[in-house]
C-alpha cells in the first residue's frame, strides 16, 4: 500500500510537472503558479486546521509577512531571494512562535478570533507604517529569483521553482505526519484530555505544530511576493485566510493530497467557468457549497472511496 | 515499599470540600482499590494525585519524589498513566494506532530529527510496533489491529483504553472505573485483565463500583465516605469492617 501511494505521488508530481507543456500562454501559466503557491498556504494551513484541529483565521498574517520581509530585504538590503526566503523562514518562524504561545490557550473559536485579529494588525502595520512599507501603496520592482546566474523570470521557470518548493514541502509535511510527532499532532486533535494523560505536552506540540505552519505559509508568501513583483497591504486581509480555509475543507481536511487538489479546484475551476460569463462566480460558489454539503471530508473521500477499504485505513491515521 | 505515598491530600471546590485529609500509601505491585459512596471524592483524589486538578493541600509522593506540584502531562512522564471514568481513546485511528499513540514518550519526537532522521523513525516505528503487538495481546484484541476504535464494541473500547495506558509503560496505572458498563462476562474477563498487568510488575489503583471486582482483585482497599478516609485494610478486612457496612456495603452484599 504505502509503494502504491509513492508510486501515485510520483506520477501526480509528473502529471504537474508536464502541465505547462499542454496549457500554454503567460496568463494561463500564470494561473498555474498561483495554484502552486495556494497549495503551499493550504498545505500550511491543513497541518493545524486538519491535523491538529485548530482553526487558523490568521494565516494571511504569514502568508503578509513572509512576503513583505523577503520582498524589503531584497530592495532594501540588497539581499537576492535565496538568504531573502532563509530570513523571511526565521522572521515568520518567530512571529508564529509569538503568536502561537499567547493564543494557543484560547479554545476553539477563540482562538480562531485571536488569529484573526492578528493578521488584521498585521495588515494596518502594513498600512499605517509608511516609512518602511510604503502604506497602501504598497512595494514594487521585487526581483526576480536567480539560481547560479539563471533568471526565474519566465513563466514556465518560475512554475517550476514554485513545484520545487512545494514538492520539498509537501515531503516534510508527509513526513512529520506519518511519524511519532505527527501522530501527537492526531492525537491532540482527537482527545486532548487522553494526550495530557499519555505525557503529551500539548500546548507546546500546539505552538510548534502552529509555527511550522506559519513558517510554511510564509515561504508561500514570499513566492507570492516575487511571482508578482508588487504587493500591498492586502496580502494580510482576511481573503487569503479564508481562502486558504475553503481550499483545506473542500479538498479534504487531514489529507495529504487534499489541499493540493482544494487549491487547484480554487483557482483553476473559476477559469474554466469563464465560457458561462455573468454565471462565472454563481457557478463556482454553486460547487463550493454543494461540495461542503455532500463531501464534509473533501473531495479527496472521493479519492479514498475508489483506492478501497484498506488505504482509507492507512490514510486517517498515517 | 511505598512507592506511593498520598499525606493529608485535601481538595475544596470553593465551599465544598470534596477530600478532606485524605492520607495512604500504595505498596509496589499492590492491587488498590478506592471505592465509597456516590460523590465521597474518589475520582476527585484520583484527579488530584494525577494533576488533573490541583490540590488544595497536602503532599503526593512518587518514591521519593514529591510530585505534589507537578501536572498531568509531567506527572505521566515519570511513570504514572490514568484512564477516565468515561471511555477515552482516540476514536477515528486504528487499534494499533491507539496503542502507538500512547507510546508518545517512548519514541522519538522532535523536529528535527523527525525531519533529517526519518530512517532512524522508521526504523523506531517497526520496534514500536513490535511492543504494540504485546499489549493488544494482553488486553485481548488480537486481530482488531486494523480496525477503526470508534467501531469496536464498548467492551473492547474500554480495553482499549486501558491497552493506551499500558502503551505508556506505567510504573502505576490508575484506573477511573474500568468495570463501568461492563457487563458480567467482561468484568471477569477485566479482573483477569488487571492480574496480567499486576504480573508483570505494574501497580494498580482503582477506582470502583463493582464490588465483584474489587474485593477479587485487590490486596489493599482504602474506603473514602464524605471526602475522608474511614477505613482501609484488606477485602476480608473491609468486609467485616461494621462502619463500611453501616454506610455502603450494608444494603449491597449479601
Amino acid at each position: 500500500m504505502v509503494k502504491n501511494k509513492k508510486i501515485s505521488n510520483i506520477i501526480l508530481l509528473a502529471i504537474i510537472v508536464l502541465l505547462p507543456l499542454v496549457i500554454r500562454g503567460s496568463y494561463s501559466r500564470g494561473i498555474l503558479i498561483l495554484w502552486a503557491i495556494y497549495a503551499i498556504l493550504a498545505l500550511s494551513l491543513n497541518l493545524i486546521v486538519g491535523y491538529m484541529g485548530l482553526l487558523s483565521f490568521g494565516h494571511a498574517g504569514f502568508f503578509g509577512i513572509g512576503a513583505y520581509t523577503s520582498a524589503l530585504v531584497c530592495l532594501n538590503l540588497g539581499f537576492s531571494f535565496w538568504p531573502a526566503l532563509l530570513l523571511t523562514l526565521i522572521v515568520v518562524g518567530v512571529v508564529g512562535l509569538g503568536v502561537g504561545y499567547f493564543s494557543i490557550r484560547l479554545h476553539g473559536v477563540y482562538f480562531a478570533i485571536s488569529t484573526m485579529a492578528f493578521s488584521e494588525i498585521v495588515r494596518l502595520i502594513m498600512t499605517n507604517w509608511m516609512s518602511v512599507t510604503r502604506g497602501p501603496m504598497g512595494l514594487n520592482d521585487i526581483p526576480r529569483p536567480a539560481f547560479f546566474g539563471f533568471n526565474f523570470s519566465s513563466e514556465l521557470s518560475y512554475f517550476y521553482l514554485v513545484v520545487a518548493i512545494a514538492a520539498v514541502l509537501y515531503f516534510i509535511v508527509h513526513i512529520i505526519i506519518s511519524s511519532p510527532l505527527g501522530r501527537s499532532f492526531k492525537s491532540i486533535r482527537e482527545n486532548q484530555e487522553l494526550s495530557h494523560s499519555i505525557g503529551i505536552d500539548v500546548a507546546k506540540t500546539k505552538v510548534l505544530a502552529f509555527t511550522v505552519s506559519a513558517m510554511i505559509a510564509g515561504v508561500a508568501g514570499s513566492l507570492y511576493a516575487h511571482y508578482y513583483t508588487v504587493i500591498a497591504p492586502e496580502v494580510s486581509g482576511l481573503f487569503y485566510s479564508t481562502v486558504g480555509l475553503i481550499m483545506v475543507i473542500v479538498g479534504g481536511k487531514g489529507t495529504l493530497l487534499g489541499p493540493v487538489i482544494g487549491a487547484f479546484i480554487f483557482t483553476i475551476l473559476p477559469e474554466a467557468l469563464r465560457a458561462t460569463n455573468q454565471l462565472q462566480m454563481i457557478v463556482f460558489s454553486l460547487v463550493l457549497i454543494l461540495t461542503v454539503i455532500f463531501l464534509p471530508n473533501g473531495l479527496m473521500s472521493i479519492l479514498k472511496l475508489s483506492w478501497g477499504k484498506q488505504s482509507r485505513n492507512k490514510m486517517v491515521g498515517r | 515499599m511505598a512507592i506511593m505515598q498520598v499525606s493529608n491530600l485535601t481538595k475544596k471546590f470553593g465551599g465544598v470540600t470534596a477530600n478532606k485529609n485524605v492520607s495512604f500509601e500504595v505498596k509496589e505491585n499492590q492491587i488498590v482499590g478506592i471505592i465509597g459512596p456516590n460523590g465521597a471524592g474518589k475520582t476527585t483524589c484520583f484527579n488530584s494525585i494525577c494533576g488533573f486538578t490541583k490540590k488544595t493541600e497536602g503532599q503526593v509522593l512518587f518514591g521519593d519524589k514529591d510530585i505534589s506540584n507537578l501536572v498531568h502531562f509531567q506527572i505521566a512522564g515519570l511513570g504514572i498513566c490514568r484512564t477516565f471514568q468515561h471511555t477515552t481513546i482516540f476514536p477515528e485511528f486504528t487499534v494499533m494506532e491507539n496503542i502507538l499513540a500512547g507510546m508518545y514518550l517512548k519514541a522519538e519526537t522532535g523536529i528535527f530529527s523527525t525531519i533529517f532522521k526519518y530512517g532512524k523513525i522508521v526504523k523506531q516505528e517497526q520496534k514500536l510496533e513490535e511492543a504494540a503487538h504485546k499489549i493488544i495481546k494482553m488486553v485481548r484484541l488480537t486481530g482488531k489491529e486494523n480496525s477503526i476504535a470508534k467501531n469496536l464494541a464498548y467492551g473492547q473500547q474500554r480495553k482499549l483504553a486501558i491497552g493506551i495506558a499500558l502503551a505508556t509503560s506505567p510504573k502505576v496505572l490508575m484506573l477511573d472505573e474500568p468495570a463501568a458498563g461492563l457487563n458480567a462476562t467482561e468484568s471477569k474477563e477485566l479482573v483477569e485483565l488487571i492480574r496480567d498487568v499486576s504480573k508483570t510488575g505494574i501497580t494498580v489503583v482503582l477506582v470502583e463500583h463493582d464490588m465483584k471486582v474489587v474485593m477479587s482483585v485487590c490486596d489493599n482497599i482504602i474506603v473514602l465516605n464524605y471526602g475522608e478516609k474511614m477505613a482501609e485494610g484488606t477485602p476480608a478486612e473491609i468486609r467485616k469492617n461494621e462502619k463500611v457496612i453501616e454506610v455502603y456495603l450494608g444494603t449491597e452484599t449479601d
